[in-house]
């Protein structure tokens, strides 16, 4: 034996480690599986007894629900005209099929609010994806608050701590279900971060921030190119080094160093991008798979996934430092581990709230290619999640939603919807998807197909802060014509309105606002004086304003406080322009939109109604988006509680 | 080979024999696993490593669901070998080095020095004949045995102890112990000279002319550390492991 006696049972340091870990594989995947086995009676036993006290007798196993972010009924009922979207058209006419009615305003926020809570926004606390803090005067995100405190840990050793609180109140249906052992799986709802516990998994949506705390901030890398800050991005320098190779520094999260990655360009003309131990290849003018960046913040490893471009120059496109779901350093799941569980199960994933990059497409830093291979990418990732949870349950709900419809919309509404059109062809994508959910379904088990709202054109943006100055509501500060951010310049004690948001318009009300000046016996007729002039306001010939709503007739509820205190709908075409969301004042009440953002949802909310597919047939000629919960609570066995607004479908 | 380990080990000569044997397990420890970095999948490894987690985590997570964990088990052990699979090339590689390292410490750790009171054994085999002479008094070392001949297999046996680590019984070409240094090689055998024997037995002499070979039986050594009675070649696994793991952090590998 060539062997020394004793060496039989070693391979290695390395090898030897892998046996070893091998067996350790094995011996987990018996003990789990055997641990599943002995508690399963006991686990069937607590759900059969909780099932059992459920009021009402379940009409199906299970419900899942897909959520195809602002399908347009009007585009799928065009659509179906001409002989396409044979699957949807198969699930109207199988089940049914309307427009429904969404929330004041449509927007994504409000309305999954509404969607998950089946109650008004006055009863959710969510109006809009800003709202005021109405003491300073700032546009805050409406459903996420964050806050640094310093905790001490078991040691004594103090450290700054980052926590996110859900600002939405209610409670989602699918924490009724699991009071009566109905588990769920939730996959990218809206509202959802930080994810609140659930029985079952939830995977949190909208609202997730990147690395940098921001809602998406991507860098781009130059030779020669300065670090500068833009609208929803940073510039960055990239430094030549030897032998091909060239460095550049993506900033990460506060308080930490940026991380250098490292370029090469192969003979092929394609590129390696280097981080840390991590390596990915990149094809010039294409956008990369995912790639792990490591920041330091002390001792404590903070890590993020982002994908590259590279075009000629070279100049370096790298998206939003997303949350890596494999080492999440903010809690992106219920239970914690679940997002850890996915990134196995599907591949590194997209984890930020609006994970499509808009601004860069905007901005001109990715091309309407780009931009679109970077939505289909996302969308291929949810599939493949969508997937995973109706495989490994077989009953109880599934709730996914998908944001690509929403964001090729946006984007793209401006190059038509003919055949052969960027938005024909994500509609017959998403009917293949309903196609394919159909197919995975079973008997005794009910689909939801439905969208929040609808879409239209946005050709013109409507400054109401403008609009407001022009008509004596708002009134500026000596010598200031133009606000550029959140009212510096505005003089508050003769101002008796200001616009927030998308779709708001708040008085300065004495005692609410910081410099309040309205009292409360002024505000109603003020608020009256002002629907009246905005009614009137005219492009042309052209209606701007359809409908001007106050909060305390729209809306009930113990948050109708968080409102802005007037709803302005605008017609088709019109939005609220970008400045006046956040506090500035333009030049002109009405302008060209020359943004690549040219479709939009954020109108009156009768102009943008969503979709309900079912595939059980109701007599509801009318449904709206508060009533898909208590109708799912009732299918899967659960008095709707009495505060829900909707009513059974 | 020889050369290469008496010129790592020439700092250690003068202390404990254990110093040195740390040293060369250590230095195995990080050149293994940086042979191992070299010559795996390194991202395949890390890719199936998350996907193997991501399993047990998913049995975990639909405990309710046996038929679930039936599955993702099943995939678990699947990937398993999809793993080991990974682990064929470098381990082939590896064993290689291992074993020329792995002999040549148990060509100088693992027998205690010869000396009178550590008595031992030997074997000659001769190749055509045994010699009719009396051969005498050895050289060194002394016989504490008569020669015992096996005529039908050739072969010779006695039993010896050594004088200043070495046995030299000439007229039977038997050469055997060390030069006393720590981590020199002792020497316990001889065969016919050969690249195997060079690299994987350098506990072996070179054969005398009409011998075969020779086989000795010398008394094993342990080492004493933290209270407890190591053989060489826990010492080398455990402290080869322990440098393997801190290489494994420092140079980032994934094993």
């Amino acid at each position: 034996m060539i062997l020394p006696a004793l060496a039989h049972g070693y391979i290695g340091p390395g090898a030897g480690f892998g046996i070893l870990t091998s067996f350790m594989v094995f011996l987990n995947a018996i003990a789990v599986s055997l641990l599943s086995f002995l508690f399963w009676p006991i686990m069937v036993l607590i759900r059969s007894v909780k099932k059992s006290k459920r009021p009402l007798k379940p009409r199906c196993d299970k419900v899942v629900i897909l959520g195809l972010d602002g399908l347009s009924p009007h585009l799928v009922e065009k659509y179906w005209a001409n002989g396409d979207l044979p699957n949807l058209k198969k699930l109207a006419e199988s089940g049914s099929y309307h427009q429904m009615r969404t929330t004041t305003p449509g927007v994504s926020p409000v309305a999954w609010s509404s969607f998950q809570t089946g109650v008004n926004p006055g009863k959710h606390g969510i109006f809009d994806f800003l709202t005021a803090d109405r003491k300073r005067y700032l546009a805050v995100l409406s459903s996420v608050k964050t806050k640094t405190s310093t905790v001490k840990n078991f040691l004594g050793i103090k450290k700054e701590e980052v926590s996110s609180t859900l600002l939405r109140m209610s409670k989602p249906f699918w924490n009724l279900l699991g009071r009566y052992g109905v588990r769920s799986t939730v996959l990218r709802v809206p509202i959802t971060y930080p994810p609140e516990p659930l029985d079952g998994r939830l995977l949190s949506g909208m609202c997730v921030p990147d690395l940098r705390g921001s809602q998406g901030s991507y860098t781009v890398m130059a030779p020669e190119g300065s670090d500068t800050h833009f609208t929803g991005g940073i510039g960055c320098d990239l430094r030549q080094k030897e032998k091909g190779w060239w460095a550049g520094s993506v900033p990460g999260p506060e308080g930490c160093e940026p991380v250098d990655v490292l370029l090469k360009q192969r003979k092929s003309g394609n590129w390696e991008v280097h981080s840390g131990n991590e390596k990915i290849n990149v094809e010039t003018g294409k956008l990369s798979g995912w790639l792990t960046i490591c920041y330091r913040a002390g001792r404590t490893k903070v890590k993020g996934i982002a994908r590259f471009r590279i075009t000629e120059g070279p100049v370096v496109y790298c998206t939003a430092l997303h949350v890596d779901p494999s080492s999440p350093v903010v809690p992106l799941s219920h239970p914690v581990h679940y997002s850890r569980y996915l990134a196995g199960a599907v591949g590194q994933f997209a984890t930020l709230g609006l994970a499509e990059d808009t601004w860069a497409l905007s901005n001109g830093h990715l091309d309407e290619t780009c931009f679109l291979d970077m939505a289909w990418a996302y969308y291929a990732e949810r599939r493949r999640m969508f997937t995973n949870a109706l495989t490994n349950g077989k009953d109880g709900l599934t709730v996914c939603v998908f944001d690509t419809s929403d964001r090729i919309q946006h984007m793209f509404w401006g190059n038509g919807f003919e055949p052969g059109s960027v938005i024909h062809t994500m509609y017959l994508e998403m009917d293949k998807l309903v196609g394919e959910t159909v197919e995975r379904m079973k008997k005794n088990q009910r689909l939801i197909v439905m969208s929040d709202h609808g879409f239209t054109s946005f050709h013109t943006c409507v400054d109401f802060n403008r609009w407001l100055v022009n008509n004596g509501y708002m009134v500026l500060e000596k010598d200031v014509e133009t606000i550029n951010a959140s009212y510096h310049g505005v003089d508050w004690s003769q101002t008796k309105a200001y616009a927030m948001g998308l779709s708001g318009i708040n008085l300065n009300i004495k005692g609410r606002e910081g410099k309040g000046i309205v009292t409360d016996d002024e505000a109603d007729s003020l608020m009256k004086e002002i629907r009246e002039k905005l009614l009137q306001l005219k492009n042309g010939d052209n209606r701007v304003i359809r409908s001007v709503k106050f909060a305390r007739d729209i809306y009930s509820g113990g948050y109708i406080d968080r409102s802005p205190d007037i709803i302005p709908g605008t017609d088709i075409g019109y939005r609220a322009d970008w400045g006046c969301v956040t506090g500035c004042v333009g030049r002109e009440t009405l302008y060209p939109n020359d943004r690549h953002w040219n479709g939009d949802h954020c109108h009156d909310s009768d102009l943008v109604k969503g979709v309900l597919f079912t595939s059980w047939k109701h007599k509801s000629d009318s449904p709206s988006i508060v009533d898909v919960a208590p109708t799912v609570l009732s299918m899967l066995g659960v008095k709707p509680p009495g505060y829900m607004d909707g009513r059974t479908l | 080979m020889n050369a290469l380990f008496d010129l790592l080990l020439k700092p250690f000569q003068s202390l404990n024999p254990v110093w040195g044997l740390m040293w060369i397990s250590a230095l195995t420890g990080i050149l293994m696993i940086l042979v191992f970095k070299k010559t795996s999948n390194q991202q395949a490894i890390s890719r199936l490593r998350k996907k193997m987690g991501s399993r047990a985590l998913g049995m975990l997570l639909f405990l309710e669901s046996p038929p679930t964990v039936l599955k993702l088990a099943f995939g678990l052990i699947t990937d398993n070998f999809i793993y080991l699979w990974h682990l064929l090339k470098p381990m082939l590689i590896i064993t290689i080095p291992f074993v020329i390292i792995a002999s040549q410490l148990d060509a100088r750790y693992s027998r205690k020095h010869l000396s009178a009171d550590n008595p031992s054994t030997a074997t000659v085999f001769w190749e055509n004949s045994i010699p009719a002479e009396e051969f005498g008094k050895p050289e060194a070392g002394i016989l504490i045995s008569p020669v015992v001949t096996i005529a039908d297999s050739l072969e010779q046996s006695f039993s010896f102890t050594g004088s200043n680590g070495v046995f030299v019984y000439d007229a039977m070409g038997i050469r055997l112990g060390s030069s006393g240094s720590s981590g020199s090689i002792l020497v316990r055998g001889a065969e016919k000279s050969g690249i195997i024997q060079a690299l994987f037995r350098p506990w072996n002499a070179e054969s005398p002319p009409g011998v075969l070979k020779i086989h000795s039986h010398i008394q094993g050594i342990h080492y004493i550390i933290l209270g407890g009675r190591w053989s060489w070649f826990a010492v080398f696994l455990v402290f080869s492991s322990l440098w393997a793991i801190l290489g494994a952090v420092v140079f980032k590998v994934k094993v």
